[in-house]
């Protein structure tokens, strides 16, 4: 896969990849941190993370697991190899990104 | 919100998922649901519970868009799909259109934020309580064969009676019951039990499982030491502790055996037992009480046998009856010597019968308020398709057909009608949830209030259906009418125009007529609620404090008397404290019902030969009258005295002395028989006043002293004055006081009379509060048509006026003539409200109280409201339009 076919991420589904590079959760946890991560009061709503969860698989980029312990009805996900690299490649970009416009603000932009 | 699993969001949110795709809902439903409701669980308060259900609402219903949208666009390639002659798809259209309302509405706010807002009020009104009203009077009683429980009404009945209902054929099974309080002591602080007393086939005929243990059998009937405790006393007295069954308590003094607990799920028939019983045990039918023809304190359930009907029920109780009088003459019989006649009904009729009124009432107004906003939501759209008339003209001119014209309108309408029912539905949870909390005694207990699908999407299609079509009468009429004549005359009107303002004017008409009605039925109830308010109780309720205790330990009458005098002296005896009091039962601690007391009639009374009458005897301690403030009229009340020789002393109210003797001056000194041939002697009158209710006639009543009472009864309540402001540990203090001469007697809360009655009357204020929040939401729609309408109107003749005004109209006279344009339609709107509220007066009549239903005071003030605020309504729009400034005007043209 190469992962440059899809950057940017979406703001959203970054924040969802980078949760599931830390361990395996499902879909209450991960709106949780989610809006733990984003700034206060923004609300993900669970129509739209199964929807993004389904992309994210059908890409290959996360996969469902089975969950240690707990309950077998809720469904586990995450992060695939792919997943981990696309990760990697997005936060790479944007590094690059903030490094070339973070000048900028260096040379006295703040005086304007 | 409940914290059941399946909450009311849970289920709303479970039953939008069938929007999406079948294959997705299936895979990821559960998922969604199970976070959905974790989520929306998470938040308090109940604000923010509500953003987090609507968001998560709203999400749903865009993802179900965009996966249905998805789907039909990758199969499109392989079906075949119907191509306008653009090469777009239908759905492609329909998308456009969406796109375009959404754009226009939000061009228009005030249009689409007052037609949402009307939607949703008018839905979320009646959704709640209809679900309301089809939980508590369309369900089945939660019991097995509900449909053939049938109750024995007007009063209980006596043990010996109640052994041989099995005479009755038409019965297949039946119980009997009765509650009373206990003592339960040994497990900590001594607590005061409320205990059912149930024949053994009770579970067998009402359901009802065990969590623990087993529920009672046939064996306990003869051993009535077998208890049962209900879950929640369970939790509470012991916390859940599994090896609870097997265990030995003390009740009143006796040890009993507990063999399970009752699902907490089980909710009583409210006729039988109380809702709140704690202990569920046998009859004891070796109390001597239970074999005297006495004591009526059981009631009857039976079910009948399959073909029974309630009328063979009756018969085989007629002949139960008629075979108890022969062999017990003088009881089983009514005050003429008739033998009883019990009527038997269906159980559900007898269960919801207090609250049916009510909650039809309460139908009745959310109708009307529908109504009113459907109406409203008409006239809405009706204005401003008149005033786009123009634009369907250029839009038509530049070649749109007649058809895509409506698929525009129709979408607009569904759009708004869709944000009004989702709006609505969030209106009517919220409603569910406020009148749970504020109106308990509308709702049997344990019964929980899921919002009703069936009824949210009729309300819901009776707004859209309004709103498509008002909102496509505008392509209509562009049909019909050549667009450069639409072009030319900008704002002057054509006949069309006009009818459609009579149309208008209509609408106005109605609007005010049905909210005229609301506001009258608000105001008759609102003032037979101030005047129950403001009856004199005939007792000095300041200071006043009562609680209920029941006396353990007793081995008959002298006992109880000897017990209750030494806790009521207890309480006396505190500083604080001016007075103290008890009896059977006080004023206010009993209201609405007349099955509590003690009644004789077939009495011997001296020098009266009137109709016999049926006496209420109230046992009261010596102090009862000076305690409560009740004023002595006549003679003396009884000395304090260890037993009374007869004749006993008695005192009787005023009305009771006129109705015996003519006029209270005549009664003491009179004679009647009493119980169980005891002679009473009237010694004193006392001024009547209110022991049932402020609504209700205490009846002929005679009291008598504690001493007299033949047997012993667990209830008693003490009444006792508090000097100056009450303090706040005031119920502790009671407490101390009672214990140090009655250590196993628990003592519940103390309330104040003031409190009480304010309780007694609070079905009433109830009635008032719920009608007059309708009667002045539909006042606010009223006017808010009202001032539409006017506002439009005069946008319309802008041009009209400016030339009268340059022609030297004064701004006065064309204010006055738009105000009182308004005015006039409002005064025809009241006129027809007047006599349809002279017509719902009646259906009200019988929730009123002390006025008549075409009480004047309540429907002039009714029709004063609406004139003033019609008059407000139409002087906002006047003002505007005598603000005109003719230049301006004409210049535009």
């Amino acid at each position: 896969m190469d992962p440059s076919a899809h950057l940017p991420l979406a703001p959203r589904d970054l924040l969802i990849l980078a949760v599931l590079a830390e361990g395996p959760s499902h879909g209450y946890g991960l709106i949780k941190a989610v809006e733990a991560r984003s700034q206060a009061g923004v609300l993900l709503d669970p129509a739209n993370l199964y929807r993004v969860l389904r992309r994210m698989r059908a890409g290959g980029w996360i996969a469902e697991v089975d969950a240690e312990g707990g309950d077998a009805r809720r469904r586990t996900y995450d992060i695939t190899p792919d997943g981990r690299r696309l990760l990697r490649a997005e936060i790479t970009r944007l590094e690059q990104l903030l490094g070339q416009a973070r000048p900028a603000l260096a040379d006295g932009g703040e005086s304007s | 919100m409940t914290e059941s699993p399946d909450s009311l969001w849970g289920r709303l949110y479970r039953a939008l998922l069938h929007l999406l795709p079948p294959h997705l809902r299936r895979t990821d439903g559960p998922d969604m649901v199970r976070t959905f409701d974790r989520l929306v669980r998470d938040e308090r308060p109940g604000i923010r519970r509500m953003r987090r259900a609507l968001h998560g609402v709203r999400g749903l219903i865009t993802v179900a868009a965009m996966e249905r949208w998805d789907a039909r666009r990758y199969r499109a390639p392989n079906s075949n799909r119907t191509r306008t002659k653009n090469g777009r798809t239908m759905m492609d259209r329909w998308i456009k259109d969406l796109r375009f309302a959404l754009r226009t509405l939000r061009r228009a706010p005030a249009f689409s934020a007052g037609a949402v807002l009307l939607m949703a009020v008018g839905i979320g009104a009646v959704t709640a309580v209809f679900t309301l009203v089809d939980h508590v009077l369309l369900r089945p009683l939660p019991y097995p064969l509900a449909e053939r429980l049938v109750t024995l009404e007007d009063g209980s009945f006596p043990g010996p009676m109640v052994r041989r209902v099995d005479e009755v054929e038409a019965f297949e099974l039946w119980a009997a019951g009765w509650s009373t309080a206990a003592t339960l002591t040994g497990e900590g602080d001594p607590v005061r039990v409320e205990q059912a007393r149930v024949t053994v086939d009770f579970f067998r005929l009402f359901g009802g499982n065990a969590v623990q243990g087993r529920l009672l059998a046939p064996d306990d009937a003869a051993n009535a030491d077998a208890v049962v405790l209900s879950e929640d006393f369970w939790m509470r007295q012991w916390g859940g502790d599994p090896g609870i069954v097997g265990r030995t308590l003390t009740i009143d003094d006796a040890p009993v055996t507990v063999v399970g607990v009752l699902d907490r799920a089980f909710s009583p028939p409210s006729v039988l037992v109380s809702d709140d019983a704690d202990l569920w045990r046998s009859v004891n039918w070796a109390d001597p009480r239970n074999g005297s023809h006495d004591f009526h304190v059981l009631e009857v359930v039976g079910r009948l046998r399959p073909g029974a009907t309630a009328a063979d029920a009756r018969a085989g109780v007629d002949a139960l009856v008629a075979s108890m009088g022969e062999g017990s003459p003088g009881d089983y019989v009514d005050r003429d010597g008739a033998p009883w006649a019990i009527p038997v009904t269906a159980l559900q009729d007898v269960t919801v019968r207090g609250v049916r009124t009510g909650l039809g009432l309460l139908l009745g107004a959310v109708g009307l308020l529908l109504a009113v906003a459907c109406t409203n939501v008409a006239h809405l759209f009706l204005a401003r398709g008149l005033g786009r008339g123009r634009e369907m003209s250029v839009r038509r001119a530049l070649g749109a057909d007649t058809r895509s014209l409506a698929r525009q309108l129709t979408v607009e309408a569904l759009v708004v009608g869709a944000a009004g029912g989702l709006l609505g539905t969030a209106l009517a949870l919220g409603g569910l949830a406020v009148f749970r909390s504020n109106a308990p005694a509308f709702l049997p207990p344990g019964t929980s209030v899921g919002i009703d699908l069936r009824i949210l999407a009729f309300a819901a299609a009776i707004s859209v259906a309004t709103a498509l079509i008002f909102g496509l009468l505008p392509a209509v009429r562009s049909l019909r009418r050549d667009p450069a004549a639409g072009l030319r005359g900008s704002s002057r009107g054509s006949s069309a125009g006009r009818r459609l303002g009579a149309a208008r004017s209509g609408m106005l008409v109605a609007e005010v007529a049905l909210s005229m009605v609301l506001l009258a039925g608000s105001g008759l109830l609102m003032r037979s609620f101030l005047t129950v308010r403001s009856v004199d109780p005939g007792l000095d309720a300041r200071g006043l404090w009562t609680v209920p205790l029941t006396p353990t330990d007793i081995e008959g009458p002298e006992d109880y008397v000897r017990s209750m005098g030494a806790v009521t002296a207890a309480v006396a005896a505190l500083p604080e404290v001016e007075s103290a009091a008890y009896g059977l039962a006080l004023p206010f601690t009993r209201t609405g019902t007349s099955r509590c007391c003690w009644s004789r009639s077939g009495l011997d009374i001296s020098e009266y030969d009137g109709e016999d009458p049926r006496l209420m005897i109230h046992p009261v301690s010596q102090t009862y009258f000076s305690t409560l403030g009740i004023e002595l009229l006549e003679g003396t009340t009884w000395p304090e005295a260890e037993s009374y020789a007869e004749p006993v002393p008695a005192v009787v109210t005023a009305s009771t002395a006129s109705e015996l003797w003519g006029s209270p001056a005549r009664a003491p000194g009179r004679t009647f028989s009493g119980e169980d041939g005891v002679w009473l002697e009237v010694v004193g009158v006392v001024a009547d006043h209110s022991h049932f209710g402020l609504d209700q006639e205490m009846g002929t009543s005679v009291f008598v002293p504690m001493e007299v009472l033949p047997f012993p009864i667990s209830i008693s309540e003490v009444a006792f004055r508090v000097r100056g402001d009450a303090p706040s540990d005031l119920g502790r203090r009671v407490r101390e006081a009672v214990w140090d001469v009655a250590p196993g007697l628990p003592v519940p809360t103390v309330r104040s009379m003031e409190e009480m009655i304010a309780a007694s009357t609070a079905t009433r204020r109830f009635d008032g509060v719920a009608f007059t929040t309708f009667g002045v939401l539909a006042l606010l729609l009223a006017a808010g048509g009202l001032y539409g309408t006017l506002l439009y109107t005069v946008g319309q003749r802008r041009r009209e006026m400016g030339i009268r005004m340059a022609l030297g109209a004064d701004r006065r006279t064309v204010e006055g003539q738009v105000m009182s344009g308004g005015v006039m339609l409002a005064a025809v709107g009241v006129a027809v409200g007047l006599a349809g509220a002279w017509f719902s007066g009646r259906l009200l009549e019988s929730r009123l109280w002390g006025i008549a239903p075409s009480d004047p005071v309540a429907l002039a003030g009714a029709a004063a409201m609406l004139l003033a605020v019609a008059a407000l309504a139409s002087w906002l729009p006047a003002r505007r339009a005598a603000r005109t400034d003719p230049v301006e005007t004409l210049k535009a043209e």
